[in-house]
């Protein structure tokens, strides 16, 4: 063979993010945000879009000055070798907790609304066996399938949003502005970290054929996730309003339920939006899959690392059962996400532009001594 | 013992490509080639004694049938006997360059060769060369005189068209060559002859236009086609089995045409076409599966309903995918996804049927596919009555024993005809067979199931290459490459088919000779 693999294109990274983010973040929340700041929530995903942003820069700011480096020689390079080990472990627990919690989620909604008396083993094992099939046919795949999903996912998102404005009120946003800074500021982690999942750009920087443009194509990226949070978010509010979006279990999959095609083929669109739904966190369980898998291969500094693939699933499984219920899921989720994801997001990247500065300047004091 | 001499035993030498020269005597070379093919009584030897004095020994061999007897009679025989004996050359001349003298003066044939060994020789006499040995002379005159019964060029039989040329490839690949040669005339178009095959020595050619064509995907063609090996190569589908890039995919990554028009489209998009002799199957490398869901008709009709049409097949394609899984997963898990009165009314047909779901739709499905395998293997009329037999007779029968219901029988019928609207049937079969994994799916897991499926499908699809061509381009790099997206289920207006197709990798982006570049400036490297 004389082509080159494993190179995929900026816009299929900003792709592959934007789907990563939205299939994590989507089904609760609005209602996370109602419980947060009322009806602001949409001033909210503004301020957490900015500042996920910010991160973002930050993130592919290393991408960009290790050109070629996967990520553990970025570490290993700028933080020393044992340090680097340990730290990509840890990004490994970290991103199968993440993982096995969205896949929990994933199934019970599955279970919810699609298949009430099927085990939610079968779906959890069936979901990762497919997921498990595209991380083992590699970068590439999951590159062109993103960008292939984006519009199969948005447009017909759009025009159901367009369908769910019937029988909204508007004034349901109406006291604008009326929650406190405080509250508003207490309310960012919540919106930072429905951004989760736009740190394995630090992973998948390393595939990019022209890395100088990752930064763009990334932020694009963010900003599409904050239009479509916002746009979500308002409608959701107009639709039911504050006091009852609390009260739902899965805002966004009930806003879909109240759309009504009368004479249709079709008559309610549960369908529809369920089958785009299983696309969009599919597309968000196995990115996570798959840096995982690319992780481990090189912890282990193995040539093929598409062998970590199957040995990933029972660790999977059993995370994802280990919760009693959903809510216990989502709680542990919660507080695991509190506690690492700030050293994830913001730590561990600093620490990197921090040696790398400190590293440079004294390579140049070093040249100009001699 | 056996592995002992597996490890150390001296390797055999393989007898390959023995050389031997010819000799100058006629009767020792008549003798040896007659050693070499005993038993071959299909060959002709025609001896002769040529010259004013009947003094000079010749012969000429051949296969009879695979000649063209007319040719060689008139121009040949007439010449070398009667000629001869009227204008009797010069000595010296005969004994020196016998060849020289034998295409300028004497022999009326357009092509005329001179060997050196007696098996180059007889590998040309058995594609319908014939040689014209002489005594006294240490080479082998190799005389064209191909010619044997061959079909017409007809109408393509699996890509026909209402409009548009009816011409269609046959066996011969020569034939097959001229026939894109006279859409292509450009000095650019480049013919690459190889043999492939130890025993059948087919004739395999590499067509492409130089400046066109990427090139690392020309040497990757080259390098394939010489990997092979293989005894005999009996028609195209050996060749695109054995050079494709996943052997455990069910989608064709190597486009077959029988179409020269289609042929020379692709040549002009900056692909490769492969020609094989005895095959009336032309391969166009790299395929996309966009480019197989197309039909040279949608080029030669007005843009706007070849639009519409390209969007009605890629509905069928789903259609033929995935309907009767949609039958079972909405009858056997998710029943509020129907309105309501079709819901009662399918419960209501469908409580006779003992069977669940999927039982029904695997045994409906398994009938129309049993139907369709019997009707191709029969010749004409009777396949239609197969059909008519099985569609109204089958179908109507088993919904009134109770067996299926009436629904199911339309979904199945809907999902048939859709399946005939894919233009290549070898995607269609493709889709075929996996609709069943879709209705296996949806008994197990219903809608959930369906989706599932359609990720599976999805990632195979998306990790599909076809020589470094991504399978699904270009949607799956359609914001970069937008321009692309002109030739998918839309067809843009021909007047703005500016541009080659970007994923191709072409070497020349703009089909209008550059002149539209030297208006705007090279904006554009790539």
């Amino acid at each position: 063979m004389n082509f080159d693999n494993n190179r995929i294109s900026a816009t299929q990274l900003g792709s592959i993010l934007l789907l990563t983010i939205v299939g994590t973040g989507i089904l609760t929340l609005p209602r996370a945000l109602a419980e947060a700041v009322g009806p602001d929530g949409w001033i909210l995903i503004l301020i957490g879009g900015i500042i996920t942003i910010g991160l973002v820069l930050i993130h592919t700011y290393i991408v960009k000055s290790f050109p070629g480096k996967r990520y553990i020689e970025i570490l290993s390079e700028t933080l020393s070798k044992p340090v680097a080990y340990f730290l990509v472990a840890l990004y490994v627990i970290y991103f199968i907790i993440l993982n096995g919690s969205l896949v929990r989620i994933f199934s019970e909604v599955v279970k919810m609304f699609l298949l009430l008396r099927t085990p939610i083993e079968v779906i959890i094992f069936t979901i990762l066996l497919v997921a498990a099939y595209l991380a083992r046919s590699g970068i590439e795949a999951l590159a062109r399938m993103a960008e292939l999903l984006v519009p199969l996912i948005f447009i017909p998102s759009i025009i159901l949003f367009a369908l769910a404005t019937q029988g909204s009120d508007l004034t349901n946003l109406m006291p604008v502005l009326e929650t406190s800074i405080e509250d508003l500021i207490a309310g960012i982690p919540t919106i930072v970290f429905s951004f989760l999942g736009f740190e394995i750009l630090l992973i998948f920087g390393y595939y990019v054929n022209k890395p100088k443009q990752v930064m763009k194509k990334s932020s694009i990226a963010i900003l599409v996730a904050m239009a479509i949070y916002s746009l979500l978010n308002i409608v959701t509010i107009a639709q039911f309003g504050v006091e009852q979006t609390v009260h739902l279990n899965w805002p966004t999959l009930s806003l879909f339920k109240t759309i009504e095609f009368p004479g249709l083929f079709i008559e309610n669109v549960e369908a529809v939006v369920m089958g785009m739904w299983v696309m969009t966190v599919f597309m968000s369980i196995a990115p996570l899959l798959l840096v995982k898998v690319i992780l481990l291969g090189d912890l282990f500094g193995a040539r093929d690392n598409r062998f970590f693939a199957l040995p990933l699933l029972p660790l999977l499984y059993f995370i994802a059962l280990s919760a009693d219920s959903m809510a216990a899921a989502y709680s542990y989720l919660d507080i695991f996400v509190n506690y690492t994801a700030p050293a994830v997001l913001l730590g561990v990247p600093i620490l990197i532009i921090i040696v790398m500065k400190i590293k440079k300047t004294s390579k140049r004091e070093g040249d100009a001594n001699v | 013992m056996g592995l002992w001499k597996k490890l150390f035993g001296e390797k055999k030498k393989q007898k390959d490509g023995a050389k031997t020269p010819p000799n100058k005597s006629l009767e020792k070379n008549l003798k040896m080639i007659k050693e070499i093919l005993v038993d071959c009584d299909d060959i002709i030897y025609r001896e002769m004694e040529i010259g004013v004095d009947h003094k000079t020994k010749a012969a000429l061999v051949f296969v009879d049938g695979m000649v063209n007897t007319p040719v060689l009679n008139e121009f040949v025989l007439n010449n070398v006997l009667v000629g001869s004996r009227i204008a009797p050359p010069d000595g010296a001349q005969i004994k020196n360059q016998l060849s020289d003298h034998l295409q300028k003066q004497t022999i009326a044939v357009a092509e005329i060769t001179e060997v050196e060994t007696i098996e180059e020789a007889l590998d040309f006499m058995l594609t319908g060369e014939t040689i014209f040995l002489v005594d006294n002379y240490n080479k082998i005159v190799v005389i064209a005189s191909k010619g044997f019964q061959s079909r017409g060029i007809s109408e393509p039989q699996t890509e026909a068209i209402i409009r548009g040329p009816r011409d269609g490839f046959n066996e011969v690949f020569k034939v097959n060559a001229a026939l894109i040669r006279r859409r292509v005339r450009d000095s650019k178009l480049k013919v690459k002859q190889m043999k492939i095959g130890k025993r059948s020595k087919t004739d395999v050619a590499v067509m492409y236009i130089e400046d066109i064509v990427d090139k690392s995907v020309l040497k990757e063609t080259n390098r394939r086609l010489k990997q092979i090996d293989i005894d005999a190569i009996l028609d195209s589908g050996y060749i695109e089995q054995l050079i494709e890039d996943d052997w455990t995919s069910p989608f064709p990554q190597i486009q077959n045409t029988e179409r020269p028009d289609v042929a020379s489209a692709a040549l002009y998009e900056g692909r490769i076409v492969i020609l094989v002799d005895n095959s009336p199957f032309a391969l166009v490398v790299p395929a996309t599966l966009n480019a197989m869901m197309q039909s040279a008709e949608d080029y030669y009709e007005r843009w706007n309903i070849a639009t519409a049409v390209r969007i009605l097949r890629y509905v069928a394609a789903i259609i033929s995918l995935i309907l009767p899984s949609i039958y079972v997963a909405a009858t056997s898990f998710h029943p509020q996804m129907v309105p309501t009165q079709l819901a009662i009314y399918l419960s209501v047909t469908r409580s006779t049927v003992p069977f669940p779901a999927i039982v029904e739709a695997l045994l409906m499905e398994a009938t129309i596919e049993l139907l369709r395998e019997a009707g191709v293997r029969l010749p004409g009329p009777i396949g239609s009555t197969i059909g008519i037999v099985g569609g109204l007779v089958i179908g109507q029968a088993a919904v009134e024993a109770g067996i299926v219901g009436p629904l199911m029988v339309v979904f199945v019928a809907i999902t048939a005809i859709a399946s005939f609207a894919i233009p290549s049937y070898n995607v269609a079969i493709a889709f075929r067979l996996l609709r069943f994994l879709f209705i296996f799916a949806a008994g197990f897991l219903g809608l959930y199931g369906i989706m599932l499926s359609f990720l599976v499908i999805l990632v195979h699809l998306c990790s599909l290459k076809s020589f470094n061509v991504p399978y699904l381009s270009p949607f799956v790099t359609f914001i970069d490459e937008s321009g692309d997206l002109g030739d998918t289920f839309v067809r843009e207006p021909l007047l703005a088919m500016n541009n080659r197709n970007q994923h191709v990798n072409p070497n020349q982006r703009n089909r209008l000779d550059d002149k539209r570049q030297e208006y705007f400036g090279n904006e554009e490297e790539r």
